[in-house]
């Protein structure tokens, strides 16, 4: 059975909706799914010492909430970001957890797509889904939000990408029409 | 006039964001415009430092957001810090300020360093700040929080984009600009399947020496296992 890691920035109480309809259409495709709500976990930033590529390979040496994701991770098919946009971006919680993912890396570097990046330690990598929830329309977010998302597959070397981006008054057919297109794209 | 400035990277005071701040600082304070540092990591540890940034940013004309990229974008706790400003002066809450941003990165490519800059353009529409645009500088890992002037010739470029930067806050020549980017300098003028080669081999001999035997270890497994 695919694994599906959903690392979810976005307070439920705030729309319950988003939360239902993501875990309803994997449940009808057959995933299982592990959702971990970034805003009640212990994670601490990344301290930026270099230690996961050079001293200790693959191992942070801070121990908090981040090894669970971690482990997870390397586990799963495909993951799903879920964060309100903070201008054009990922919310602090889950920029929080995407600052950590350096243990996935080894110091050495590859050209992918005529860039310089670093080696993925696992691979294959997982596809990645973006859901983004806007507070109201606006473009210029929402175009940063998606070159994002096209950045951190690039980035991490992942083909199968998708960016969902939902506003706040979206009715629920609407948000569950795009996620289903968001799903066909990187399934 | 006087400046405050945000600086993103996690290693504070030790970082190259500071450094180039720092830079601009020795040119702008003789000319009787303060900088004031305030640093993203300890306001995100020590809240109160905080409340000390959100005012002398008030007070403030112009402010230089300076952070280098994690993971293609601003680290963590400088959009933790625009978040907290967002949310205590509103939207617009900071009209008739300007902004300039300084993103920095090890790899030389400009498009990695643009999301970064586009967020602090997000940030600066929201807040109702003039946009004074974004100075892009690629392969900077080496610099690592040291002076600029000590890494010589390898800034160079760098140098000549802060001093015409500074030159231009000083006689006004600095305006609101659609641009994204108004420089982007590397320090790396090679090919990137150059640069891999070389620094690849670094890597190797740097590991030999310290004694560590697998730089590829995978300690979460393989998918499946």
């Amino acid at each position: 059975m695919n694994q599906v890691l959903i690392l979810n920035a976005f307070p439920s109480e705030k729309n319950p909706q988003v939360e239902e309809i993501l875990k309803a259409e994997l449940k009808d495709k057959g995933w299982q799914c592990e959702m971990f709500a970034l805003g009640d976990m212990d994670i601490k930033p990344c301290r930026s010492c270099g230690n996961c590529a050079t001293k200790t390979p693959g191992l942070c040496l801070q121990k908090d909430g981040m090894e669970k994701i971690l482990a997870k991770w390397v586990q799963s098919q495909l993951v799903i970001l879920l964060s309100p946009i903070s201008f054009g971006g990922y919310h602090s919680d889950l920029k929080k957890v995407i600052d950590r993912l350096l243990p996935l890396n080894t110091p050495y570097f590859t050209v992918h797509r005529g860039e310089l990046h670093h080696e993925n330690r696992y691979n294959p990598m997982p596809s990645l889904m973006t859901i983004g929830i806007l507070r109201e329309e606006n473009t210029q977010e929402r175009e940063a939000f998606r070159y994002l998302t096209q950045r951190n597959a690039v980035n991490m070397l992942i083909d199968r990408y998708a960016a969902v981006i939902i506003t706040g008054n979206d009715e629920p057919d609407d948000v569950k029409n795009q996620i289903e297109r968001g799903l066909k794209e990187v399934v | 006039m006087n400046i405050v400035s945000l600086i993103g990277s996690n290693r504070g005071e030790k970082s190259t964001s500071a450094s180039m701040v720092n830079y601009l600082a020795q040119q702008l304070v003789p000319q009787g415009i303060p900088v004031s540092n305030h640093y993203a990591v300890r306001m995100y540890h020590q809240p109160h430092a905080q409340a000390v940034f959100l005012q002398e940013l008030q007070e403030s004309v112009l402010l230089i957001v300076s952070s280098p990229v994690y993971v293609d974008f601003l680290p963590a706790p400088l959009i933790h810090v625009l978040e907290g400003v967002r949310e205590r002066m509103g939207r617009n809450g900071l009209e008739g300020r300007k902004i300039l941003a300084i993103i920095h990165s090890g790899y030389p490519e400009p498009q990695q360093r643009r999301p970064s800059l586009e967020m602090c353009r997000c940030f600066a529409r929201e807040m109702g700040m003039e946009w004074w645009g974004g100075l892009s500088f690629g392969g900077t890992s080496p610099i690592s929080g040291q002076s600029l002037e000590a890494m010589g010739g390898m800034t160079k470029g760098i140098r000549s984009v802060l001093n015409q930067t500074v030159e231009k806050i000083v006689k006004g020549g600095l305006t609101g600009v659609e641009t994204l980017a108004l420089e982007d300098r590397s320090t790396i003028p090679l090919s990137p399947w150059l640069v891999k080669l070389m620094m690849n081999a670094m890597i190797r001999n740097n590991a030999k020496k310290s004694g560590i035997k697998d730089l590829k270890a995978r300690p979460y497994g393989v998918k499946g296992k």
